[in-house]
């Protein structure tokens, strides 16, 4: 685990706090480090791909970038979306491509103190502990710091 | 890297790779100066550079080589095939030392002694022979002695560097000294060794005079037959200025610079006294002409007499020297030519850059089609004339930029004649290389990914396409074979056509190869046609070169070559006749960056369908000409008289369960070709062509074959590009590559008429089985209690008589409740029952048997639906049920045959020589099959007997018919009794038949018909014997 926390940039856990963007996935709160953000964007237009990977919900355009939109809902093992609610991504860059990840909604930037930072708990559900980079301790509910490099290396996430 | 070394490093690169080509090109054309003059400058460069940014090592090994290729150059030398292949070696080993400048920015150590000296002995080794002709001609000017400076000067190692440079350049001094009037004129006005015959000169008429009579003299000398043929060697103008250089230096007393001249006009061998006498004639005459006083005329008469000696001098030596004239002009080409202005004109820019405007304009091109979309649907907008401006500087930046790229094909080639060069060489065949359309542009990205395939296909014509000198001539063709590069634009391709006149493909030989590598099946490789047995050499690891040359066949073939073109959506075809050649074609988009895409829906979802594989639309519907119909499931389309296999896009893609495609009869085809193959994709709505940018789909969708890449379109949204390689390979493997020949061969209403009717079902293992529907006669669900066991036999009461009942797999038991499924077949009054899991399906199909097996029961698996299936032999379960079976047949029809009958079975259906073997053998016969009529033949040939014939009718080459009247018309089988085989039944098949020879005509699975008829003839011919 102290790998991929080395690789989600939070090796500087001792100096102080760190700056999260919060996401909301089905009832849990989830963090992506803010640098690691591109962009917020609303409901978009998402050309839907058949054949490919149930995570993958399509490709859209991104001011003329192509970027390719995961579901994080299944990515995550979460049920998928009702029809009708409304979804927004975050849009984050792993190995120079662009990814949207498809989310409930946005909540405010955090900063985080690292004294609130908790490793993944070892009963953690192996497809989350994956994805986690950690835990963070906020009023009345946790924050997960995901692992976009985990979350993304599908290769990995096929060999294992 | 440093900038400077880098520029040298690129420009290096390019001259050596002109050099390599230039040095091809003198071999074969030793007499070609400006060749030679070309190479010696540009490797002359490359030494002066090295030596200016401190490269020893390079230095070294150009100098030598430049040395070799001075004496080349100033006729010292001959030019031959030896010599040659060490100055290529030179270059090579300038590219090895290249390479390691470029990786190391420092030159790799190295020894290049003994490269060095095999060059210098090159040189040195003529030197002998060159001397004496020097010293020969010493007297006939100052550039001969110049020449022999550099080469006494080059054994002395110290000054290795130096002669070369002081050769060019002296020679290049002395052209200027003489050969213009301008420049003599200065020089000598002030110079003191001709004050007298200044005076002749000043007399005569000065400059102006001079030029006149030079020029009347050589147009006269162009209408002189008898003197022409010797100065032909300039063109005018230059030939001219030589005559006034000539009188100027004559009429000045420039004794030395005047025979310079004299020597360097004479051409050709064979000018002496009485051909000078007769110039000397033109000369007075044109004097006499100008009305030059008879005194002055005298004097220049006088004055030109200088040029006789060396003239006639230079034309008996002409065969050793006769280089200089044209190496002067060449040299004055070279300086003055046509390098610094086109050096003005171009600027070298980085790939990168290029690259990078090049995605910028697909940016702007595709946010232009955008805007434009949305301007469209706005009424008078304010927008639409600055739009309109946009859009037409958009299209021109994005052509001008497209045009960057483009590259001519001949880039690719460069490398070409050097390969083919060294190939010669080394398989000692003689080799031409002919290469047309070399100007023709492709993009440079296009052009990178296909100059490996291309060489490695012109290496294989040259290797594995053309034959020996003494193959060739035995063969009736011209010694030297020929390889043909030809390139052409056509639409938005480049075609590339690579031909050999060799010895083209071997069917025979493929075949073989094929069977030995166990592609293929024998029954597979005798239905292919020709045209699929050539292309098998697109199959992995098929090289048909025999033996393994260090040129070729290391394994990488042409599977290679064509899945690299197919990657660049190219497509590659190929044509070969025996002992004529081979022929390939090559056809690519110009370009990868933009393509026209046709924008179809299905199921709501559109996708891009690149233009260069669709042929063309077709609207089906159930009252028009063109309908869907289907044989079981699978949808065709008859289109101009040939079947068109379909397949459903929403299919593909999973889009639809399958079941909602029944309704679309009325729907858009989209005929597409695949290699050479044809196939149609049904998709529900077909939109406009729209230009797009492909852009390459992310990592995670490169696993799906189906789409080669997405794109935005003028709307906004994203949308896949279908790649038809991978729908074509995903639908099935057999339409890339079948439907082709199917088309060549017409034999598609055959295959229809070929095709079985199965029954298949599940029974023990996983794995489906099938039995011919024709031998079936009933299907029975039989409740499992009803099942009785007589003498260890299971039973079942069956219409009033008991029906022994067999498990297709012994190991598995019957159903314990429930009803039973069982398969009966029926003969006379008995029956047998075969148990089965579930019954299936009922197909059509063609049945080919891919593999025999040895299991007892199994005649072999064959492919039905896409699925793997055995074929049971029924004849085997039957002898399970009752192991009197055959007998008791026998007995009832009277037909057991006489012991050891031999009965020769002609069958191409593998299927049926399966089934009926057996049968057959059971049946007491003892049975030799082969599958074609050619082959029994051959049998019978070869002195095999046989007591009865059986033949199919319908076979590919021979067919039935053909075959008994062969086997009637002579032999030792023409009283066999002959039965003919055959699914076709009607009245006139049984006349023709007949008429041909067959003794009897059976129709195909009614075995009871077959063994009565066998039975029959036999006794017919043993009675009549």
């Amino acid at each position: 685990m102290s790998k991929a926390r080395k690789e989600s940039g939070l090796e500087a856990v001792n100096t102080g706090s760190k700056d999260f963007v919060t996401i909301k996935l089905a009832g849990q709160t989830l963090g992506i480090p803010v640098l690691a953000v591109h962009d917020v964007l609303n409901a978009q237009n998402i050309t839907r791909i058949p054949l490919a990977p149930k995570s993958v919900a399509g490709v859209l355009n991104l001011r003329g970038r192509i970027v390719t939109a995961i579901d994080l809902r299944e990515r995550l093992d979460f049920p998928p979306r009702e029809n009708g609610a409304k979804s927004m991504s975050v849009v984050v860059e792993h190995k120079g491509e662009p990814y949207s990840l498809l989310i409930d909604s946005v909540g405010e930037v955090l900063s985080l103190e690292d004294g609130a930072f908790e490793k993944n708990p070892v009963t953690l559900d192996q497809r989350w502990r994956e994805v986690s980079a950690g835990i963070y301790r906020l009023d009345g509910e946790l924050l997960v710091v995901l692992a976009v490099d985990k979350l993304l290396d599908f290769d990995a996430h096929v060999a294992a | 890297m440093d900038d400077l070394l880098n520029e040298f490093l690129t420009e290096t690169a390019e001259s050596i790779d002109v050099v390599d080509v230039e040095v091809v090109k003198l071999e074969q054309d030793p007499n070609n100066k400006a060749v030679l003059d070309n190479i010696f400058r540009l490797v002359h460069t490359i030494k002066g550079t090295c030596g200016f940014l401190g490269l020893p090592r390079l230095e070294k090994v150009a100098h030598s080589s430049e040395n070799v290729l001075g004496k080349f150059r100033d006729g010292e030398l001959e030019v031959t095939g030896d010599a040659i292949t060490v100055v290529l070696e030179s270059l090579d080993r300038i590219k090895e030392i290249l390479h390691g400048l470029e990786a190391t920015e420092e030159e790799p150590a190295g020894d290049d002694s003994e490269l060095i000296s095999r060059l210098d002995a090159i040189a040195a080794g003529e030197k002998a022979v060159t001397q004496k002709n020097i010293s020969e001609a010493k007297t006939t000017g100052k550039a001969q002695e110049k020449t022999e400076t550099v080469e006494e000067a080059v054994p002395a190692p110290a000054r290795e560097l130096k002669p070369g440079e002081v050769s060019l350049e002296e020679l290049e001094a002395v052209f200027q000294a003489t050969a213009g009037p301008d420049a003599d004129e200065g020089e000598n006005a002030d110079g003191t060794t001709g004050n007298v015959q200044n005076d002749l000169f000043d007399k005569f008429g000065g400059e102006d005079a001079t030029t006149v009579v030079g020029h009347l003299v050589a147009n006269h000398l162009d209408k002189d037959e008898k003197l022409s043929e010797f100065f032909a060697s300039d063109d005018e103008n230059v030939r001219k200025a030589r005559f006034v250089g000539l009188l100027t230096t004559a009429l000045e007393g420039d004794a030395e610079d005047a025979a310079t001249i004299a020597a360097s006009m004479i051409s050709a061998p064979g000018f002496g006294d009485e051909q000078f006498d007769l110039l000397t004639g033109q000369l007075k005459a044109v004097l006499n002409e100008m009305d030059i006083e008879a005194e002055i005329s005298d004097d220049v008469l006088m004055g030109f007499e200088i040029a006789r000696a060396p003239m006639i001098e230079q034309s008996q030596k002409l065969e050793n020297s006769k280089a200089e004239q044209s190496q002067l002009e060449a040299e004055q080409k070279a300086q003055a030519g046509t390098e610094p202005s086109r050096s003005s004109q171009s600027i070298r820019v980085s790939v990168d850059l290029l690259e990078d405007l090049m995605n910028m304009v697909s940016e702007l091109v595709l946010t232009r089609n955008q805007l434009l979309q949305m301007v469209r649907q706005m009424d008078d907008s304010e927008f639409t004339v600055p739009l309109q401006r946009l859009s037409q500087c958009t299209t021109e930046l994005q052509e001008g930029v497209m045009k960057t790229r483009m590259q001519p094909i001949g880039n690719a080639w460069a490398k070409l004649p050097r390969i083919i060069r060294d190939l010669s060489v080394e398989l000692d065949k003689k080799i031409e290389l002919d290469m047309r359309g070399a100007e023709t542009e492709l993009d440079r990205q296009v052009l990178e990914l296909i100059k490996d395939p291309l060489t490695h296909m012109v290496r294989n014509s040259a290797d594995h396409g053309l034959e020996t000198p003494a193959e060739r001539l035995a063969a009736g063709k011209p010694e030297t074979g020929t390889v043909r590069l030809n390139a052409f634009h056509e639409g938005g391709h480049i075609i590339i056509g690579i031909s050999d006149d060799g010895r083209g493909l071997s069917t025979k030989k493929l075949r073989a190869k094929a069977k030995e590598r166990g592609l293929f099946g024998d029954a597979e490789l005798e239905e292919m046609s020709d045209g699929q047995i050539h292309k098998l050499i697109f199959h992995a690891g098929f090289s048909t070169a025999e033996k393994v040359t260090s040129v070729s066949g290391r394994g990488v073939g042409m599977d290679v070559v064509r899945s690299n073109i197919e990657k660049i959506g190219g497509t590659i075809d190929m044509n070969s006749k025996e002992g004529k050649g081979t022929t390939f074609q090559i056809k690519i988009p110009l370009t990868l960056a933009i393509v026209s895409a046709l924008i179809v829906e299905a199921t709501g979802e559109r996708f891009a369908i690149p233009q260069i594989s669709v042929l063309e639309l077709v609207r089906a519907s159930a009252n028009s000409e063109h309908k869907v119909e289907r044989i079981k499931d699978t949808p065709v389309l008859r289109l101009r008289n040939r079947l068109l296999p379909l397949v459903y896009m929403n299919k593909i893609l999973g889009l639809s369960d399958g079941v909602e495609e029944e309704k679309t009869d009325d729907a858009f085809i989209v005929v597409t070709q695949v290699g050479a193959s044809t196939f149609g994709i049904v998709v529900d709505q077909v939109f406009d062509t729209e230009e797009i940018v492909v852009k390459p789909v992310a990592p995670i969708l490169k696993e799906i074959s189906v789409y080669s890449g997405n794109t935005i379109l003028g709307d906004g949204s994203v949308i896949m590009i279908l790649d038809p390689n991978g729908i074509a390979v995903k639908t099935s493997t057999n339409v890339t590559e079948d439907a082709a020949d199917e088309r060549q061969t017409k034999a598609v209403a055959a295959s229809v008429q070929d095709k079985e009717t199965l029954m298949v079902f599940l029974a023990g293992t996983e794995n489906q089985k099938a039995v011919p529907l024709s031998l079936v006669a009933r299907l029975e669900d039989i409740e499992v209690d009803k099942i009785e066991t007589s003498d260890g036999q299971p039973m079942v009461q069956y219409r009033g008589a008991l029906m022994p009942l067999v498990l297709v797999n012994q190991s598995n038991g019957f159903r314990t409740e429930g009803r039973q499924p069982v398969l009966v077949f029926s003969d006379n009054d008995r029956s047998m029952g075969l148990a089965v899991d579930e019954i299936l399906d009922i197909v059509e199909d063609q049945l080919e048997i891919e593999l025999s097996s040895d299991n007892q029961g199994m005649v072999g698996s064959a492919i039905i639906n896409g699925k793997a299936t055995e074929i049971i032999d029924v004849a085997y379960y039957l002898k399970l049920a009752y192991s009197d079976w055959m007998n008791s047949q026998k007995a009832q029809t009277n037909i057991k045959p006489v012991e050891n009958t031999s009965v020769l079975l002609v069958d191409d259906s593998s299927f049926f020589r399966n089934m009926l073997k057996p049968l057959l053998s059971v049946a007491g016969y003892k049975v030799t099959t082969v599958n074609t009529a050619a082959e029994a033949l051959k049998l019978r040939d070869q002195g095999a007997d046989f007591d009865l014939i059986i033949s199919d009718i319908d076979m590919p080459e021979m067919d039935g018919f053909e075959f008994a009247q062969n086997v009637r018309e002579d032999g030792r089988w023409r009283d066999k009794p002959l039965v003919a085989l055959s699914s076709f039944a009607g009245d006139q098949h049984f006349t023709r038949g007949r008429e041909v020879g067959f003794n009897d005509y059976v129709v195909k699975l009614d075995r009871d018909a077959l063994l009565i008829s066998l039975a029959q003839q036999l006794k017919i011919h043993g009675d009549a014997a």
